[in-house]
């Protein structure tokens, strides 16, 4: 029985304490409130919606089962941490030696082997329009790099946070997402012009 | 003049903080200073804003489906949060419930070989003896006995006891006590008759 009723001005951290003390509703608005960054972080990490859909599920099964020994301060980017966990324990399970490194070794790649078993990935390349160009651009960005760029840019998680997730220094991490925009800039230069109109 | 690119990196690297709302206000007005003297910064700023506002507008946002929240909801409905932190003390009383299962059966097995071992013990003072016997075509060739304080002590013993036998390292020294004539080994010998060097 719920003892208290949660509510949407509520945070994440009152949500959480409601339901380890018993409320459901409370996890209820937790899984509303982060589904959208959750699963827009690991749709972009494996670019194939049923492994998404999976790791969605089991991410926050996850969350769940941990939800008692929740210690830290950030609530998305601890569910980012869980995710990212289970993405490079599925990836592995395929292929055990593969890493988020591998993408650039000439091996088969993270994204490749995380949506192996998965239908084609949602994003075409080919997209006219300026949003599938930006993410065919995204896409195209090293794993990385493009996973401090999703986590800043779509997850708005700061860069304190991103670095615990990639367990890295928080200098790498800049390091990366400058690399990231020095490439978004190098391959969007064509459309360029266009991109400067919208703002 | 010579641009210092080092100095540059890390310049943006303060600009992408100030973006994630991360920098501080010392790191704010060196940026501030040397924005005012270098062109390339100012212009990763205008494509960085840029590149971040248009892939915030432009990008879509993934949604998962219906079903899978659907899923997840009903997960959270049929679990038992209260019990969670429980959990987390549970693997704490296992731990220490394998250990104490380990210590109880080490106890037990120590001392059914006490009670099982073919030496006896000398009664009160809890000193064991072992009598080790050399035997080669059916006959003994050679007889030992020590005593020990504790269970590794005679099992220490007993060891080096064998490795003797195994290594034949026995000498032809009758026990002078002995009236049969039995072969004893030299460490033996040392150990009952303290005249024999070891």
């Amino acid at each position: 029985m719920d003892l208290k009723v949660p509510a949407e001005d509520m945070s994440d951290a009152e949500l959480i304490n409601l339901y380890i003390g018993g409320s459901i509703a409370a996890m209820e608005m937790l899984v509303m409130r982060h589904k959208a960054s959750v699963f827009g972080y690991i749709m972009n990490i494996t670019g194939s919606r049923q492994a998404a859909e999976d790791a969605f599920q089991e991410t926050w099964i996850r969350a769940m089962r941990k939800m008692g020994s929740f210690r830290d301060r950030n609530f998305p980017g601890w569910l980012m941490r869980i995710a990212r966990n289970y993405i490079i324990d599925e990836a592995r399970k395929r292929k055990p030696e593969l890493s988020l490194d591998c993408e650039q070794d000439g091996g088969l790649s993270f994204k490749s082997a995380i949506a192996a078993s998965g239908p084609a990935p949602d994003r075409s390349v080919a997209s006219k329009e300026l949003a599938g160009r930006i993410a065919a651009a995204l896409d195209s960005l090293p794993l990385e790099q493009k996973e401090v760029f999703v986590l800043r840019v779509q997850a708005n998680l700061p860069f304190k946070d991103i670095c615990r997730i990639q367990k890295t220094s928080i200098n790498t991490a800049l390091a990366r997402m400058q690399y990231a925009l020095a490439r978004l800039r190098s391959l969007l230069k064509d459309e360029y012009v266009q991109i400067e109109r919208t703002i | 003049m010579k641009k210092n690119t080092a100095h540059c990196e890390r310049m943006r690297n303060l600009l992408i903080l100030q973006e994630s709302g991360e920098l501080t206000a010392g790191d704010a007005e060196e940026l501030a200073r040397h924005l005012d003297n270098c062109a390339e910064c100012k212009a990763f700023r205008s494509d960085m804003t840029c590149i971040v506002e248009n892939c915030r507008t432009c990008l879509p946002e993934h949604l998962p489906s219906d079903n899978t929240v659907n899923l997840v909801l009903e997960h959270a409905r049929s679990g038992k949060p209260n019990i969670i932190p429980f959990v987390r003390y549970m693997r704490t009383a296992a731990g220490i419930a394998a250990l104490f299962a380990v210590m109880l059966s080490v106890f037990f097995l120590a001392d059914r070989r006490n009670a099982s071992s073919p030496s006896g013990s000398d009664s009160g003072s809890g000193r064991m003896e072992i009598i080790l016997a050399l035997a080669s075509g059916g006959e003994i060739q050679a007889e030992a006995s020590v005593t020990a304080d504790s269970e590794d002590e005679k099992l220490q013993a007993l060891s080096k006891q064998l490795l003797l036998i195994q290594g034949f390292g026995f000498e032809e020294t009758a026990d002078p006590d002995d009236v049969t004539g039995l072969f004893m080994p030299t460490a033996l010998l040392s150990r009952n008759n303290p005249s024999v060097p070891a």
